[in-house]
């Protein structure tokens, strides 16, 4: 977007904060898993991938949807929401591009990277083709479920549901508790962010996968249909923006 | 169906909840449904410049939404551009621009500038043809003045001369405009009118224009819908209309004392809570200003006159005492003073 170009100064400013504070994030966990050694059996290299999915997924599914998740309720409410009706583009598809900045990216992704792939080097994973594919295809579930909750979140408003506080309830602190291994978890916790919610799809099974982790049936088949597993959720969320959509067009409300 | 506009016994009605939130709605079913729109039938054919009139909460906007197929109506028929308006939501918005005056159809935070991109983006407008419109909509807006501003930094008549030019980047066949003008000053105001004027003789562009202004419609529209409490009062051309309801004046007179009553010939008397002010509308026929005002002074002391604009509300008052609206809906009885 040209204003964001003209604005040199604020554009590098943004992604040296949004780096910073990921570095800092990261070397801060890297400090304190050393330390501790292993949590539940999770050395420092697992806990780098299990937050990396996280912060690959939430960062690109944030910067496209989270103006969904949390303005899609004031849109409706102001009437700007009939300003998107009357253009010729998808409303989720115009509201990613009202949020999109590119720098918000760049520091998360970078960052994110590097701390994989020296997690990687130490545990000399294979990059065969199998392991590639399954790592491309887990990002992107994992981008698209978060995408899809965040898309749910924010189709609530259709239902006159003011979704703020839940998204970020759901947004923020459901999503921290899978920056920690499930396995440390009561079993209604783990059940809960595997079928109902299913955000431990975006990080924790792949993860037991690529790190030779998994231990049950149950794990293996969840982590190895968790790529597939954001498609649907994704379609899912589309599917019930769509319905919300329809509902408001009836009533107008 | 025909025409470049149809609607054929259009109904729509909103269904709002009454307070208590989602559970509450969900459980106890607190519905309340409004009839916005009833039984209403028209046609509007290509190049025509209807105005849409009517008092606040007419149906006006809401009317507009369903030939934008924003809302589904609830019955009847509706046709736009050939095709239901509501399936063909997106095909018909490449062909539409459309000005909603109360908010802004501009990207709030970003310059002008930027906003006429995205929306060349968005319509898909080829080069040559944006720069073309573009130009256009320079030479009688003067949105090049406003090209580096933040939108949120606009003047609400400045704003009004943004959101007209972008409406009119990517060509649009048929225009929909909500008020466009309400709240701004008269130049910008003029400026947009005859804009609009231009795309529809060299542009070819069909205008629906809804406003509760009488006046709007008289430098733009060939035609004039009534609209009140959902149903079409009234449907004809401008100069029939003008003919028919147009000349009534009305005043608006400041008392020195408050007046309980007021009976003078040819003249609707109608006061303001307290009696201090009284509206008069006269029947040029049956008695002048002049004579009016001193029919007035003869019977209370004048403390100030103002000539005041004609009031959609009147004009429907009117129609529904001498009972010319063919269209005039069986349980239109009451509502027309507040
Ligand atoms: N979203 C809505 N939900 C419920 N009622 C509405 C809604 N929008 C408008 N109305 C009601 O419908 C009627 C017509 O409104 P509107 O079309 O906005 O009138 P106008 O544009 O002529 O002022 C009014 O009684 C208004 O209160
Ligand atoms: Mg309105």
């Amino acid at each position: 977007m040209r204003s964001r170009r003209i604005c040199r100064f604020t554009f590098y400013a943004g992604i040296f904060a949004n780096f910073y504070s990921y570095f800092v994030t990261y070397a801060l966990f890297w400090v304190i898993a050393t330390r501790f050694g292993n949590i539940d059996g999770w050395g420092v290299e697992d806990m780098t991938v299990l937050l990396g999915f996280n912060a690959l997924a939430y960062s690109v599914s944030g910067v496209l949807f989270s103006y969904a998740a949390y303005q899609l309720d004031n849109e409706i409410v102001s009437g700007n929401l009939d300003s998107y009706l009357v253009r010729p583009m998808g409303i989720l598809q115009q509201m990613a591009c009202r949020s999109f900045v590119v720098d918000a990216l760049i520091g998360p992704i970078f960052v994110t990277v590097v701390f994989m792939v020296v997690a990687f080097e130490r545990i000399s994973y294979q990059i065969t083709a199998f392991n590639f594919i399954y790592l491309a295809a887990a990002v992107t579930s994992g981008i698209l479920i978060q995408s899809g909750a965040m898309i749910i979140l924010g189709s609530l408003s259709f239902w006159s549901v003011h979704p703020q506080k839940i998204a970020s309830v759901v947004l923020t602190e459901m999503r921290a508790l899978t920056n920690l291994p499930l396995s440390i978890f009561p079993d209604f916790v783990r059940r809960g962010l595997t079928y109902a919610l299913p955000l431990a799809l975006v990080n924790y099974y792949p993860s037991l996968m690529i790190m030779r982790k998994v231990e049950t049936n149950e794990e293996f088949v969840i982590g190895l249909l968790s790529p597939l597993a954001g498609v649907c959720f994704f379609i899912f969320s589309i599917y019930v923006f769509s319905a919300g959509l329809r509902r408001y067009s009836s009533s107008g409300a | 169906m025909g025409g470049f506009i149809q609607a054929e016994a259009l109904s729509l009605d909103y269904v709002a909840t009454k307070g208590g939130g989602f559970f509450k709605s969900l459980f106890l079913g607190g519905h309340e449904t409004i009839h916005a729109i009833k039984d209403v039938s028209f046609s509007i054919e290509e190049g025509e410049v209807v105005g849409l009139v009517g008092p606040n909460g007419a149906g006006k906007s809401t009317l507009l939404k369903v030939l934008l197929g924003i809302l589904a109506p609830t019955s009847g028929e509706v046709s736009v551009m050939g095709g239901d308006p509501f399936k063909q939501r997106r095909d018909n918005s490449y062909k539409t621009g459309v000005v909603f005056g109360h908010r802004s159809q501009l990207w709030w935070d970003l310059p002008v500038s930027d906003s006429f991109n995205l929306l060349k983006k968005i319509y898909k407008v080829p080069e040559g043809v944006y720069r073309q419109n573009l130009s256009y909509a320079e030479e009688h807006l003067g949105i090049y003045a406003l090209w580096d501003v933040p939108v949120r930094h606009l003047t609400p008549g400045q704003r009004a001369l943004a959101e007209t030019g972008a409406a009119s980047v990517h060509g649009p066949r048929l225009l929909i405009l909500d008020e466009p003008a309400s709240g701004i000053d008269i130049s910008a105001r003029r400026r947009i009118m005859e804009f609009v004027k231009r795309l529809n003789r060299e542009r070819d562009a069909t205008v629906v224009m809804a406003t509760h202004y009488m006046n709007d419609t008289d430098e733009l529209c060939g035609r004039v819908i009534l609209i009140d409490h959902g149903s079409i009062v009234a449907d004809m051309p401008l100069g029939a209309f003008r003919q028919r309801y147009g000349g009534r004046r009305a005043i608006k007179v400041d008392l020195n004392a408050p007046m309980v009553e007021f009976s003078i010939e040819g003249a609707a008397a109608s006061p303001e809570p307290g009696g201090l002010t009284w509206r008069f509308r006269l029947d040029p026929g049956r008695i002048t200003m002049g004579r009016l005002i001193d029919a007035i002074s003869e019977r209370a002391e004048i403390a100030r006159v103002t000539v005041e604009d004609e009031r959609t509300e009147d004009i429907v008052h009117e129609i529904y005492l001498s009972g010319l609206g063919d269209n005039l809906a069986p349980e239109y009885a009451e509502p027309w003073m507040e």
